[in-house]
């Protein structure tokens, strides 16, 4: 594992969904064992240098210079300053302890590093509903940090090593602080610690004023979405690293219930903040070719703004790109839809054209070329379009 | 966090993927007439063959390097069958196999975004992009030619150049990527002369 590597790797697999369980990786360990609880962040905290939490946030901090570096870093001072303005919301205290930083990568997740870098991935942006969506995730993460549950797993991971060391396992370099807090990154925090942030979470959640029901509905979106994942390894993750999933959801209800506050989702203020980037948060999404799960994430997100032509555009892509049975008739019809509705994008025009084109009918393809050069006149990829429009002339 | 840990056994697996090979050795190619995965090319300089490749396809592969595998590369892909993926990692249960599936029906632009997905699915990157596709010859035949660009985990910015063509309902491309800040240019008019002259002879 190279050094960049390890940057993107430890604080990730220990995001807000956690991560697959590399209990192969000690042979010994169990998952779902507890670390030995911290006592809990003070706000201002810096570790002494020469503690242990003090090397692990040294570790940290070099990892954090390269995410600053990163070219998938989104560098949007607006957006910085929206998610700024959540977590201090959820905690002022806390919240100048920790940097968030917005990495331009298609899946859902966000993590917390023991020394407070937040990194949320831009996937969890199109998958959450409204701004109390996102604050969840944030809350969660941000209760984390609060009871020190990294420290804790790396002090876990080292009394595993010491152990492994008497038994003449052999750990090797892993016995370094480095190699520990790595090792300490590739497993899940146990489901006590991640109860004790959903719950830190929803405390938050709820003295800021927002709905803590959607706690529990970004889990029921999320589950939504693995359940419609034909891929085999689906089931070696959600399900298998989340047996309790739809209880931690339910859980979370019936806690957001008790907290007696009903809260604001703040929809409407987080559909416009994302609309900005969607265009290219989709485009990031669609290149994955996971198109089951794409779907389900179009077709929620027009259930909450209905007629919007760029996400039915998209959904049409899927359709165009799946091209499976009877997709290419969904997938014009569906184009059809979006170039009649508002704000389609007019790709819209050119996709449609490249399925007319497949299909045989090239004068209804190149009317749709056409259209589709009249309405972005700088495409980059006017050459190959006007090719396929000689063709058909 | 489901994705992300799959992609990490990916990402062990895939190492470089635009060089398609890792740690592996490599055979001198001198500057002369070669054959190599179902084409015949005619390089100026010397490039390096990779002996064994971390992928698979339906069409014959083939790997050069000029000066090293992540610095820059000349991938040949020779004849993708119809209903078959472009590339698989070997071993990988990741989705390649099912996103990167070429049908002879494609347009260049299809194509150009199967390959847009492909170094993004095999790179576990999100910034790859294709752009300036213009219809060319290539391989004795009506093709086209676009550039493209991404960054890998490495954190390195690449560009490549690819062509590309259809014969007998068979995809046959050659892409040239190098590292943008030295290496992709450092090779660009040897390896663009070898690709605008190459011959598919499948």
């Amino acid at each position: 594992m190279t050094t960049a590597d390890r940057g993107r790797v430890l604080p990730h697999r220990r995001g807000f969904l956690g991560g697959l369980c590399s209990c192969s990786l000690l042979g010994m360990a169990a998952c779902a064992t507890t670390p030995a609880n911290e006592p809990p962040m003070t706000s201002g905290y810096k570790p002494a240098a020469s503690t242990d939490e003090g090397g692990l946030w040294h570790v940290m901090n070099r990892v954090e210079g390269e995410i600053k570096r990163s070219r998938h870093l989104i560098r949007d001072p607006a957006w910085d300053a929206y998610l700024r303005d959540i977590t201090t919301r959820l905690s002022a205290d806390f919240s100048n302890d920790m940097r968030i930083y917005l990495m331009r990568t298609p899946y859902f997740n966000a993590s917390m590093a023991p020394n407070g870098m937040m990194q949320v991935w831009t996937g969890l942006l199109l998958r959450v509903d409204n701004e109390a969506e996102l604050a969840a995730v944030l809350g969660h993460e941000m209760g984390h940090y609060m009871q020190r549950h990294s420290l804790a797993k790396v002090r876990d991971a080292r009394a595993r090593a010491d152990f492994a060391t008497v038994l003449g396992l052999g750990l090797g370099a892993a016995g370094s602080l480095a190699g520990l807090a790595v090792m300490a990154g590739h497993f899940s925090f146990s489901r006590e610690q991640e109860r004790e942030a959903d719950d830190i979470g929803l405390q938050l959640m709820a003295k800021a004023g927002y709905a803590p029901m959607a706690a529990s509905e970004v889990w029921q979106q999320i589950m939504e979405e693995a359940k419609a994942d034909p891929s085999p390894k689906n089931d070696n993750v959600m399900f298998a690293t989340h047996p309790s999933s739809e209880e931690r959801m339910t859980t979370l209800r019936a806690k957001a219930a008790e907290t007696g506050v009903q809260g604001e989702p703040y929809a409407e203020r987080y559909r416009e903040k994302v609309r900005s980037i969607r265009f290219m948060l989709l485009e990031d999404e669609l290149r994955l070719r996971q198109y089951e799960r794409s779907l389900v994430l179009l077709q929620r997100l027009q259930k909450e703004t209905p007629g919007d032509g760029e996400l039915i555009y998209f959904e049409a892509e899927v359709y165009r790109l799946r091209a499976g049975q009877n997709d290419a008739k969904t997938a014009e019809e569906t184009y059809e839809r979006a170039v009649l509705a508002q704000n389609a994008p007019p790709q819209a025009w050119r996709s449609l054209g490249l399925i007319q084109r497949r299909d045989g009918r090239h004068e209804a393809a190149g009317q749709s070329f056409k259209k589709y050069l009249d309405l972005r006149p700088d495409a980059e990829d006017r050459a190959i379009i006007a090719s396929y429009m000689e063709k058909t002339s | 966090m489901t994705r992300f840990a799959a992609s990490l056994r990916r990402l062990a697996a895939v190492a470089i993927v635009l060089g398609l090979s890792a740690c592996t050795a490599y055979s001198l190619v001198p500057p002369m007439a070669n054959d190599v995965a179902n084409f015949r090319v005619e390089p100026d300089i010397a490039w390096n063959k990779a002996n064994k490749l971390r992928v698979d396809s339906s069409a014959a592969l083939a790997s050069w390097t000029a000066d090293g595998p992540g610095l820059n590369n000349v991938i040949f892909i020779g004849g993708v069958k119809d209903g078959t993926p472009v590339l698989t990692v070997q071993g990988d249960t990741g989705g390649t196999k099912d996103a990167l599936v070429f049908r002879k029906d494609m347009s260049p632009s299809e194509i150009v975004e199967l390959w847009e997905a492909a170094i993004t699915k095999l790179n576990q990157t999100s910034i790859a992009k294709a752009s300036n596709i213009q219809p060319t010859q290539f391989g004795g035949m009506p093709g086209f030619k676009f550039e493209f660009s991404y960054t890998n985990k490495d954190e390195v910015e690449r560009s490549g150049l690819g062509y590309a063509a259809v014969k007998d309902g068979r995809l046959y491309m050659i892409f040239y990527s190098g590292t943008k800040l030295h290496h992709y240019g450092l090779r660009l008019a040897s390896a663009q002369k070898m690709m605008e002259t190459a011959q598919i002879r499948g």
